[in-house]
């Protein structure tokens, strides 16, 4: 009976590599979630453990120890990744298995697993809005630069179909750079970027080097109120391992920032602080492990098991009051329906946020019924 | 009655496994490269797995897999032309910018990692199929092509003896065939000996042939 006192699930948060920096942020917000299940009895009363390795942001890790997760630690449910090669690479192990795996982070959309949720933004939740928001306030002749994988690709040609449909819409250069580029290999695009000198700069760089880029960018004497940088994952967390100011007037679309003003978040973002330190920022990762840990305990309770056959459909249309505000796992496509907001940086390394919507916006994976603008209907436009 | 005529016809999927097809697989020897060509083997194709993919293919190459990294952003499409093989991509992410890729290198079918045994035959035999009509299209519109053109070349060829020896069309025809006939050779290189005549007499004639082109 010792094992069955305890529900143990695996989490795979990398402490090393180039996305370790937020894979440590999902981990906060994992555990924090834990945390908080446990203090409340944990799930009817039976404690909820994660079992943490570090997967040293290795593709093949995450397959290995997914494997390992489930064929030696007997685990049933797995959480983590934050690349979509880390997602992709885990997929068959949870196929062939038939376990859950609950992926909480945004990415470029265009997959569906009955074993996965995909509990990050989708892109017709940051992207759109992304879109709309610069090409409105800057133009629509746009420089792409990203990481070289999958995620920037797909979410670059997204971005490009979306700015086409704009009558002055332009893509004045598309670079992409390894995961572990330098500080110089951006100093050159920045150059690049100055010369073509576009409206905006749209950013998929990803983890470590994102930084380097608003580094090189202030270092090159740009100026944020003339030709911005706008990404869908540039996050407190990244400018908190930056210079202090240096990522200030540029723009983030995201469903979550620590800023955000809702009950539900001060309360988490106290406990949090209390837990890790008030230095220590909360970011879009970090709110969606914490509420997908939550959705999963609450599931895991109503279902008596974490069996995938038994929990999914507990876990499919179910709500829940997370920091961004009420969310909800779609039942056809198994993303998420979020809050889709605009900020823009600010000197304190906080977002200021200038558009959010009223509503959650239904998750469409597959991008298709998205045109440039009309989710202006969907958004409520806010002054702070 | 319908069961009969049923009975009586081949089945393509059959005619094009029996034909124990020669299949070049180029993907990295991993899971999916190993799967891929199991199963390949299993439904009796004569397989040949490398990686990195090469130039030039093997002689009587009837197929070939292809797997898109998404390292390579765009891989060239090394044998495209009339008598190349039909590919089927294999590609990693089932999102625009790699079926997007995978249409511009000329492929003829996709196949999504984790590759599975099932759906494969399918994608094989349908890559298979599709490659074989639009050949045979392929064909059929040259043969029409130069039936418009042998068509025109009569046309002119009757022209020309129809002002030289003012002849009707049919007797111009009649000349034609008769020295086809004659020479055994077809009445197109009787209208191409005609056409180059005529136009050697046009230049020896000069107005006058301005003329006969005005009367018409």
């Amino acid at each position: 009976m010792a094992l069955s006192d305890v529900i143990r699930v695996g989490l795979l948060c990398s402490t090393s590599g180039s996305t370790a920096l937020l894979e440590q942020s999902q981990w906060r917000g994992a555990s924090l979630a834990i945390e908080e299940i446990n203090a409340r009895g944990g799930i009817d009363g039976r404690e909820l453990i994660a079992l943490h390795y570090d997967p040293a942001s290795d593709p093949a890790a995450f397959r290995e120890l997914a494997e390992r997760l489930i064929l030696q630690d007997g685990v049933n449910v797995i959480f983590g990744g934050y690349t979509s090669t880390s997602r992709k690479a885990m997929l068959p192990v949870v196929e062939k298995h038939n376990r859950l795996l609950i992926y909480s982070q945004q990415y470029e959309g265009f997959e569906y697993s009955d074993n996965i949720i995909y509990s990050g933004a989708s892109p017709n939740q940051n992207g759109v809005q992304l879109a709309d928001f610069m090409t409105e306030a800057y133009g629509a002749r746009v420089y792409f630069i990203g990481s070289r994988y999958v995620y920037p690709y797909e979410c670059n040609r997204t971005m490009q179909e979306l700015l086409l449909q704009h009558p002055e819409g332009a893509i004045l250069g598309e670079r992409y750079l390894p995961l572990d580029a330098t500080r110089d290999q951006f100093a050159q695009v920045v150059a690049d970027i100055r010369r073509k000198s576009p409206d905006w700069i749209f950013s998929t760089v990803i983890g470590a080097t994102v930084p380097y880029l608003y580094d090189a960018y202030a270092h090159a004497d740009l100026d944020p109120s003339r030709m911005p940088i706008g990404s869908l994952n540039t996050s407190e967390t990244e400018i908190h391992a930056m210079e202090r100011g240096i990522a200030a007037g540029h723009y983030t679309a995201a469903p979550y920032f620590q800023s955000v003003d809702t009950a539900e978040n001060h309360r988490a973002v106290r406990h949090h602080q209390s837990r890790f330190g008030a230095n220590t920022p909360t970011d879009m990762n970090w709110e969606a492990a914490y509420y997908q840990m939550h959705m999963f305990a609450e599931a895991c309770a109503r279902a008596g098991s974490d069996e995938i056959g038994a929990i999914m459909s507990h876990l499919l249309g179910s709500e829940f009051a997370a920091p961004q505000g009420r969310v909800r796992i779609d039942p056809v496509n198994h993303h998420m329906a979020l809050y889709p907001r605009i900020g823009r940086a600010n000197a304190d390394g906080q977002f200021t946020i200038l558009r959010e919507s009223k509503f959650a916006v239904g998750p469409d994976p597959y991008m298709t019924r998205q045109t440039l603008g009309d989710w202006v209907t969907k958004l409520s436009t806010r002054d702070y | 009655m319908n069961t009969r005529a049923d009975r009586g016809q081949r089945s393509l999927t059959s005619s094009f496994l029996e034909r124990t097809a020669r299949v070049v697989v180029f993907h990295p020897d991993d899971d999916d490269g190993q799967t891929l060509t199991n199963h390949l083997r299993r439904m009796g194709f004569q397989v040949e797995r490398c990686w990195p993919p090469t130039d030039t293919l093997p002689e009587r190459t009837d197929l070939v897999f292809r797997a898109l990294l998404p390292e390579e952003r765009a891989p060239k499409s090394e044998w495209s032309g009339p008598d190349a093989p039909p590919v089927i991509c294999v590609v990693s992410y089932e999102n625009p910018t790699f079926i997007d890729q995978a249409i511009k290198m000329g492929a003829d079918g996709i196949v999504t990692t984790p590759i599975r045994a099932s759906g494969l035959l399918s994608t094989v035999v349908m890559a298979l199929y599709h490659a074989k009509r639009s050949r045979q299209h392929t064909q059929r519109i040259e043969r029409l092509e130069q039936k418009l053109l042998d068509s025109r070349h009569l046309r002119e060829a009757k022209g020309i003896l129809m002002t030289m020896h003012h002849v009707s069309e049919s007797e111009a025809y009649d000349i034609l065939r008769a020295q086809a006939m004659e020479k055994r050779v077809t009445i197109d290189d009787i209208c191409h000996s005609v056409i180059q005549a005529g136009e050697v007499l046009q230049i020896a004639r000069g107005v006058a042939s301005e003329d006969g082109r005005e009367k018409e």
